[in-house]
């Protein structure tokens, strides 16, 4: 799991990038923006099952 | 040592893409930076874990003091926490947080040690007397 994850983040930062300057050269900024948007919560949404992870981890590990 | 390789290149490919997206795209970056960090903790706790099972035999030699074995991990665990997110506070350039984070960090650990240092000043005035 963790290997392709790296590659996905990559693949949607980069076609995000290249979305969102298609449509700003075909005159919609705020498509762009809101592609983005929807970029960053599509990997915000696969990061945080690891961040609670981690936390778990560490709670569990030094009794905090 | 092949822990240790799997990670190193993970880490590189990891920052080969963080760079790549550094100059149009840099908030996806802070996601891979922080996977990338999730991704070595859990590596360093599971290290950890063993040093623990190791360390928590020489509680039994401290009788009365056990107790202070675990508030010293917490000690480490906070110490851990905190570094990791001021640094990657300070990576991003908010400087400033990230030193609030680490004082915070302090001030968590001060709170934790206090019944050790009453402990101390007890023994301390049982010698002096």
């Amino acid at each position: 799991m963790e290997v392709n994850l790296i590659f996905k983040i990559a693949a949607v930062g980069i076609l995000i990038t290249i979305l969102g300057q298609v449509l700003k050269h075909s005159g919609r900024e705020e498509h762009a923006f809101l592609i983005s948007l929807a970029g960053l919560i599509l990997v915000l949404s696969w990061i945080v099952p690891y961040i609670y992870e981690l936390f778990e981890t560490i709670k569990s590990l030094f009794e905090l | 040592m092949v822990k240790l390789l799997t990670v190193l290149g993970l880490v590189f490919i990891g920052i080969v893409f963080a760079l790549l997206l550094k100059k149009d795209k840099p908030e996806l970056t802070i996601f891979l930076i922080l996977f990338l960090c999730i991704f070595i903790a859990l590596h360093i706790l599971a290290l950890f874990q063993t040093i623990l099972e190791e360390v928590s035999v020489f509680g039994s030699y401290l009788e009365e003091y056990a107790g202070f074995l675990k508030l010293l991990v917490k000690m480490i665990g906070l110490t851990y926490l905190s570094e990791l997110a001021a640094g990657i506070c300070k990576d991003y350039g908010y400087s400033s947080i990230g030193n609030q984070i680490e004082i915070l960090g302090k001030m968590l650990i001060i709170v934790i040690g206090l019944p050790i240092l009453r402990t101390i000043m007890e023994l301390l005035e049982g010698v002096l007397k």
